[in-house]
């Protein structure tokens, strides 16, 4: 059955239809959640929280309307949420970088994803990063993420967040600027 | 194309998602422009951390997930059916709400408007009060402008001093 027969079903009250929409949208859901939040304990309750959420919407929902944006916004909203009430107190700029991290990230390598090859090296160098991004506030943070790890172009952003691909242009360079200033912060400790 | 326009496709560089015509003058560009350079070397930066930084262990939804999804739907169903109409009243009213505020907004502008325009008796003998004034001070700006009005040329002689005792109803002019 194709989504938007599916959905158009759900939207009637059909609880079977419903549940074949949480099984073909969940592992999305739960891999976006897990790399927002990184708390893997935490995922299953949001997740659960967003497809509840997505339920009760669903009547509102047009059936023109991209599902996928409509689902992630009510996901990175929900993962806002979580952010906002765990208020972390972040082990945060704790990461001091060696001039081969530093090397490492300005390198092409970084971006081509071919990380070094020795394990420890490789869990170091995440670290270092996570608690680099882990330095912003949690919206940056997460349009970081949902635009470098889960791959969203400019246009789908625009789609999720409901504004323009200026707007999010605009949001992506200060979130990398913030980052940067982090990074070099961080690069002058060591 | 020039600077202004290139400078803002170069996140679309980056994510592949530029037609075949657009893409090699963004190339060029980049060659000889300092500052795209920069916001390219920015993306590249900030890309190379957040992919790295990426969980590698992501969890997965249990084989009855789905279910337990429709359970909380169940538990909060009632709840949601039982606040929704006021809910939906709630949203309706908005507008209506709006265009109330901003009528009381005109109408309490023009209140205080005309209040300015206007201030009352017990204000306006404050304000003299603090300014230290005459009680008179408004009659007397009254017959001072009569006075310029019926008879220009005395006035004016007065001011030169030609004429030091102006008569009867002018006699309060200093
Ligand atoms: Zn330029």
């Amino acid at each position: 059955m194709a989504d938007a027969e599916l959905i158009h079903r759900c939207q009637q009250g059909d609880h079977a239809a419903f549940e074949e929409l949480v099984k073909r949208s969940e592992r999305r859901v739960y891999g976006l959640i897990y790399q927002i939040v990184r708390s893997t304990n935490d995922v299953e309750d949001i997740a659960q929280e967003v497809f509840t959420k997505l339920f009760f919407s669903l009547p509102q929902f047009r059936l023109d309307a991209s599902f996928d944006a409509w689902l992630y916004r009510i996901a990175v909203n929900q993962c806002y949420d979580y952010l906002r009430r765990r208020k972390r107190n972040p082990q945060v700029t704790q990461a001091d970088l060696s001039e081969e991290e530093a090397a490492f990230f300005e390198s092409d390598e970084s971006v081509t994803l071919a990380r070094p090859a020795d394990i420890s090296k490789r869990m170091e160098i995440k670290q270092l990063a996570e608690n680099l991004l882990s330095a912003l506030p949690p919206k940056e943070r997460s349009l970081l993420i949902l635009k470098e790890i889960e791959q969203f172009s400019i246009e789908e952003l625009a789609s999720i967040f409901k504004t323009s691909k200026s707007a999010i242009k605009l949001r992506l360079f200060r979130a990398r600027n913030h980052l940067k200033a982090v990074y070099e912060k961080s690069k002058k400790r060591k | 194309m020039e600077h202004r326009q290139l400078k803002g496709l170069i996140e679309e560089y980056c994510e592949g998602t530029l037609s075949p015509e657009v893409y090699p003058k963004v190339t060029q560009h980049l060659a000889q422009c300092h500052e795209c350079k920069q916001h390219l070397r920015l993306i590249r930066l900030t890309q190379g951390i957040t992919a790295a930084s990426k969980g590698i262990a992501p969890p997965f939804p249990a084989p009855g997930f789905s279910r337990q999804v429709l359970q909380a739907v169940a538990q909060q169903r009632d709840n949601y059916l039982f606040w929704r109409p006021l809910r939906i009243v709630a949203l309706r009213t908005i507008p209506a709400m709006a265009i109330l505020a901003l009528i009381l907004g005109v109408v309490a502008y023009m209140q205080m408007t005309a209040l300015l325009d206007a201030p009352n008796k017990s204000e306006m003998s404050q304000l003299e009060s603090y300014l230290d004034l005459p009680t008179n001070w408004g009659q007397e700006d009254a017959v001072l402008s009569e006075t310029i009005s019926r008879d220009p040329d005395r006035v004016v002689k007065t001011l030169m001093g030609g004429q030091t005792n102006p008569s009867k109803s002018e006699g309060k002019v200093k």
